[in-house]
């Protein structure tokens, strides 16, 4: 073992390189689940519905690793390096693919692989049936190990390295049904508005690269100090950038409410738990380089904010049963940066957790429901399902409270510590906004819930609901568990043993000198927190419950243009469509033109060569190579000119 | 008897001073083109050159293991020669007659002994001691062998051995498995790689006709398809317009230097003697004219007409092939000869490699046919490769290559794939012939589409890390804009490259689709080519050492 001082760092862990216990094993975690997806992949034929074990067996070694790595980090906590093999090595530019696993690393390990190991199962009895019932295994372990190694990189490029197969394992899930032409179409979409993302993550590498001289995470955490705060600035932003994309926040949110197209445990694992928070992720590992910069994380902090608050007005409207629990993620996620905007970083990963295990919960759910209602979606042609689902129903409601946030449920703690600690640092607009969006949470979720569980039933008698098989109810049932007591356990109270778990591994806001907005305590501001979300669940309890609803969408009782808005996400994806998708179409079109008429218009004005080596040759071809001879002379003239004007 | 025969020989007659090992790799392919010729000249009679070949060349072989000046400093080419000797006759019976077998085979193993040879002349020729490469100038410093030289013939070598298999089954089912293909194919291979060593204009110059002429006639092989015709000629016509602006530029630094030695007219240029003008204007042609045989924008036009036209195979030849020999001699141009007018050369090329990674990208986008796509990716990728060459140093130097390298196996393996999916087909594969094709043929549309991901740039391919390599010395070089264009451009292209991934996986065929037919050469070539990609992405290191070793340079 070799002690590094970590000096200078703004991480207070001490940076430990070693091979030894389970974390010198700890890169099979994401070999484990390739491996499992190529021994699927290959062996389709012989394996048949044996498939699923063999990628549930890969999940579940990769989960028992992981309970192993955390033991061992949480049991004497520091920064470990395991060192690997060399990636690239190329002029004072070396990557390699050594695996960086402190407290954060831990806990998103067994978040990870935690939640997926639930899907794993799950989907044995949701895609029972589906004709590429194997590949849909091996695609999930794909993501798995993808999303292990970005978890498990020690420097930006491995992390990009996950980031951009988790984005590919996501687009062959999103698209798993291809049949329908919009499920392709939103893979498109997701895989486009990442590869932007990506773009600005690109950047941000390079900037990173060329401020620290190098992409390893203690390396770069090391030089902290001396960053200057522009250039920090700059580099919050970029990495941002990415984060947005992969995290869905403004402007980049669009693809997530299409990405529901997917099989329903892909929206769960995918779209809910794991690949979403990779931006949450990027951001709090990061955490030492935003610190140096307030400014820039005031910046994340209001797109956060705003974000959750659009999410949330959108997700007030939506009549599909996922696409209200995806607007809710998109708003979720925008609290996670709303936290790490006003310098609360452990906060907005026990936030990150607690809605692992409720939103994977609730998706989770709304598969089971559509299994039962023969693949429908719009929540006004369900209700009543309380009888008929108790399994379903008894979860739903621990998944409800527990993303309204009421006390005790997991939310409840995540969320409302997330508040308090906006209102202490100094940000009451962000505050507020928050407090607003907690009620539209808890207004959404409980429209949700009770339209689609409570009430008289609102299908016809084609459909016979039924409870799902056991491989379905006791994901369930686990993840329900979780939502209910996770918070409570991990940290009921500030400062309690996550948040002690987690501080050394996030960048140290102590020297930030935030003061409290007003004077309002936490004996305060908890109520205040507890009252948002009992007015939401009131009100929906008013309009949805109290009110006739048996006319369908049109006892909607918010009417009037702003419901308009709402309903259609504030037109925003036509928006997008009618700028970007005409714009490109647009430049390629002018590109095209140009060929077709400027490359032409020179050949008329070309003068004698031209002429001379085009007559030569039309007699022999349609016409194009003169055409071509003409724009190469045209082109050769124009650099002769360049030069000569540069020697001049 | 014969020992001491020819250990007395060996004594007496001293090996010439040509330092002959600095062409060494390039003298099996030769002979095997024109001992193919004479086979093909020989119908049933093979046998008849096959024999005397092989002990010609078993001779020659002993002669070389006998005559070092240290013993045993030539077992390796010995060896070779040997090999070959032995597998003339062999591979006649073995084929049986069937001249188009044989000349596959034939090319192959020259192919494979040209490597060899590559790698034994890198290992005791070049390094002598230690891992640090000494260049060498040979032939009165015609030719120079240094860390570009051996990249690229490692480059053109290899991509020739991969496309041998890959054509082999769609030169026979098009029914244009000419006797002079292979024989064609290895001459522009010789050129390639005399190209990437040639040290002065003149050696440039014939090495590049030496491949183009090849290439005009391998692009109009199948001589009933008008297309390919069309693309033939419209590649001789453009291609000697290009001949000839670049001799003329040429000749206009021959006036101003006096030389035509490319590190003497490095030392020249910076004289003041030396008439800046003149030469300013050579080296302009000079770059039309290589811009042309790289297909930058706007000298890149022929481009898509000609990869669309030629036969598949040859256009994934030359894609692979002439740009990473293109590259090779304009690094070795504009490093060595025209350092002292680098103020004049990087802004222009600066621009049009910008111009090109867009241009490319963006015409992608509207195309239809799968070759005319990959064509407009392949002028965006002679815009990336630019970049290296434009920040001007050992480090863009050696990213270039090493860019080129994984274009090419990336681009072998789409290629093949097409050709795949071609057999049978008889034309061009448009997007909407790809619908279905994930279904029906899973492992070529998923080979495809890794493919796809590497020229998009996606992690774990080659290309990723080639884009990394070239975006870092861009930067490193202080061209932030250009690697920003360059980031921009590569959007554009995941965009197209993302579609036809899309068309095969995504969307289904309104008929019953054909599967289609790899032979047992095609999926050689493309499993092989396709691991090729996977490695270089996951485990750079070997090839990427070697390139940024090429840095060193005969100055």
């Amino acid at each position: 073992m070799i002690l590094l001082a970590a000096e200078g760092s703004t991480v207070t862990n001490e940076v430990i390189t070693t091979t030894s216990g389970v974390i010198g094993i700890a890169w099979l975690i994401p070999i484990v689940p390739l491996l499992g997806f190529v021994a699927v992949l290959l062996l389709t034929r012989s394996l048949m519905d044996r498939a699923a074990y063999v990628a549930i067996g890969a999940s579940a070694v990769a989960f028992l690793l992981s309970v192993g790595v955390a033991l061992q980090v949480l049991g004497d906590p520091a920064t470990y390096v395991r060192p690997l093999p060399t990636w690239i090595d190329v002029g004072g530019f070396t990557v390699t693919y050594d695996l960086y696993i402190d407290q954060l690393t831990a806990v998103m390990l067994l978040v990870v692989t935690g939640v997926a190991l639930l899907v794993h199962i799950y989907s044995v009895g949701y895609m029972e049936g589906d004709p590429r019932y194997e590949r849909f295994f091996a695609y999930l372990n794909l993501f798995l190990a993808s999303m292990l190694i970005l978890v498990l990189g020690a420097n930006l490029l491995t992390l990009f390295l996950g980031w951009e197969l988790v984005g590919l394992s996501s687009y062959l899930l999103i698209g798993f049904w291809f049949e329908k032409p919009e499920f392709a179409s939103a893979a498109k979409k997701a895989f486009i508005t990442n590869r932007v993302g990506d773009v600005s993550f690109m950047i941000a590498m390079f900037l990173a690269f060329a401020t620290f001289g190098t992409l390893g995470f203690t390396e770069m955490f090391a030089q902290t100090d001396t960053l200057a705060t522009t250039t920090a600035f700059a580099l919050i932003l970029l990495l941002f950038g990415g984060a947005a994309a992969k995290s869905a926040q403004i402007p980049l949110y669009v693809w997530l409410p299409d990405a529901m197209a997917g099989p329903t445990p892909v929206s769960a694992l995918i779209h809910a738990a794991t690949m979403v928070t990779a931006g949450v992720y990027l951001a709090v590992r990061m955490s030492p380089v935003l610190i140096v910069s307030v400014p820039g994380m005031v910046i994340i902090a209001w797109i956060g904010a705003l974000t959750a608050l659009l999410a949330a007005l959108i997700a007030m409207r939506q009549n599909d049963i996922k696409k209200v629990l995806a607007y809710s993620t998109v708003s979720q996620l925008g609290y996670m940066f709303m936290a790490i905007g006003v310098g609360a970083f452990r906060e907005s990963i026990f936030h990150l957790v607690t809605h692992a295990f409720f939103k994977g919960l609730l998706f989770l759910v709304a598969g089971s429901v559509i299994h039962a209602m023969a693949n429908r979606t719009d929540i006004w042609r369900m209700g009543g399902l309380r009888t008929a689902m108790p399994v379903t129903f008894w979860t739903a409601l621990i998944g409800w409270l527990a993303i309204s946030g009421v006390p005790p449920f997991a939310g409840f703690f995540s969320k409302d510590q997330i508040l308090t600690e906006a209102y202490l640092h100094g940000y009451g607009p962000i505050w507020i906004i928050g407090l607003i969006v907690a009620v539209l949470t808890a207004f959404y979720m409980s429209r949700w819930f009770f339209l689609i569980f409570l009430g008289a039933p609102r299908f016809g008698d084609e459909v016979l609901p039924h409870e799902s098989p056991r491989s379905m109810t006791v994901p369930l049932i686990v993840l329900a568990v979780l939502s209910a007591v996770g918070g409570l356990l991990l940290n009921p109270i500030h400062d309690g043993p996550f948040y002690r778990t987690l501080g050394p591994a996030v960048g140290d806001i102590t020297d930030i000198g935030y003061e409290p907005f007003g004077s309002l305590t936490e004996p305060v501001l908890i109520p205040l927190a507890i009252l948002a979300a009992v007015v939401g669940i009131g009100v929906a309890y008013l309009f949805y419950v109290r009110r006739d609803v048996s006319m369908g969408e049109l006892a909607e009782p918010i009417r009037g243009p702003v419901a308009e808005l709402e309903e259609h996400a504030f037109y925003v994806d036509a928006a997008y469509e009618s700028i970007f998708v005409r714009f490109g179409g647009a430049v390629a079109r002018a590109f095209a033109w140009f060929d077709a008429n400027v490359v032409d218009g020179v050949v008329r004005g070309a003068g004698a060569v031209a002429v001379v080596i085009g007559r030569s040759s039309r007699g022999i071809q349609t016409g194009l190579v003169r055409s071509y001879v003409a724009a190469f002379l045209a082109g050769a003239l124009a650099i002769v000119a360049v030069v000569l004007v540069q020697v001049r | 008897m014969l020992a001491t025969f020819l250990a007395q020989t060996a004594a007496t007659t001293p090996i010439p001073d040509v330092a002959w090992s600095s062409f060494a790799p390039e003298l099996p392919p030769t002979i095997t083109a024109l001992v193919l010729l004479l086979v093909a000249v020989a119908r049933r009679r093979q046998l008849l050159v096959a024999v005397p070949t092989a002990l010609l060349a078993v001779a020659a072989g002993v002669w070389l293991i006998a005559s070092g000046e240290t013993p045993g400093a030539l077992v390796v080419p010995g060896a070779v020669a040997i090999v070959l000797g032995i597998l003339a006759p062999a591979l006649v019976v073995a084929t049986r007659g069937r001249t188009s077998l044989l000349a596959a085979w034939a090319a192959a193993a020259s192919l494979v002994a040209a490597l060899v040879l590559t790698v034994w002349q890198y290992l005791t020729v070049l390094t002598p001691d230690g891992p640090t490469l000494v260049p060498q100038l040979a032939m009165a410093d015609a030719i120079a062998n240094d860390g570009i030289a051996v990249f690229t013939r490692l480059v053109v070598y290899l991509s020739a051995l991969l496309v041998i298999p890959l054509g082999y089954g769609y030169l026979q089912d098009r029914r244009i498995n000419r006797a002079e293909v292979e024989p064609l194919l290895l001459l522009a291979v010789v050129g390639m790689a005399a190209l990437g060593s040639a040290n002065d204009l003149i050696t440039l110059f014939i090495a590049l006709e030496l491949l183009s002429l090849a290439l005009y006639v391998l692009a109009g092989l199948a001589r009933r398809d008008r297309r390919s015709q069309e693309a033939s000629l419209k590649y001789f016509v453009t291609g000697s317009v290009a001949s000839a602006i670049l001799l003329f530029g040429m000749a206009l630094i021959y006036v101003a230097t006096g030389t035509v030695t490319l590190p003497e007219i490095g030392a020249a240029v910076g004289l003041v003697t030396t008439p800046r003008f003149v030469a300013a204007i050579g080296l302009a042609l000079i770059t039309v004219g290589i811009g042309f045989k790289v297909a930058l924008a706007p000298f890149h036009l022929w481009t898509p007409d000609v990869y669309q036209g030629a036969p598949t195979n040859v256009t994934a030849f030359m894609a692979a092939g002439t740009k990473a020999a293109g590259f090779a001699a304009a690094l070795r141009l504009y490093l060595v000869a025209f350092p002292d007018l680098e103020a004049l050369w990087v802004p222009v090329l600066a621009v049009l490699a910008a111009l090109t990674m867009l241009y490319g990208a963006f015409l992608a986008v509207v195309q239809h046919d799968v070759k005319r796509i990959l064509a407009y990716s392949a002028i965006s990728h002679a815009g990336f490769a630019t970049i290296g060459l434009v920040a001007n140093s050992d480090a863009g130097l050696s990213a270039t290559l090493w860019y080129l390298l994984t274009y090419a196996v990336s681009t072998l393996t789409a290629f093949g794939c097409v050709i795949v999916l071609e057999r049978r087909r008889r034309g061009e594969v448009t997007l909407a012939d790809l619908r279905g094709v994930g279904r029906s043929a899973p492992a070529i549309a998923g080979i495809l589409a890794f493919a796809l991901l590497s020229l998009a740039g996606i992690p774990i391919t080659a290309g990723y890390v080639g884009k990394l390599v070239v975006f870092e010395a861009g930067i490193e070089a202080g061209f932030t804009w250009l690697v920003l264009v360059g980031v921009l451009a590569s959007v554009v292209a995941a965009f197209f490259y993302l579609r036809i991934a899309g068309m095969m996986f995504l969307e289904d065929s309104p008929e019953p689709v054909e599967g289609p037919y790899p032979s047992f050469g095609l999926s050689v070539g493309v499993t092989v080519s396709a691991a090729l990609v996977l490695y270089l992405g996951i485990q750079p290191e070997l090839l990427l050492r070697l390139a940024t070793d090429a840095g060193v340079l005969a100055r």
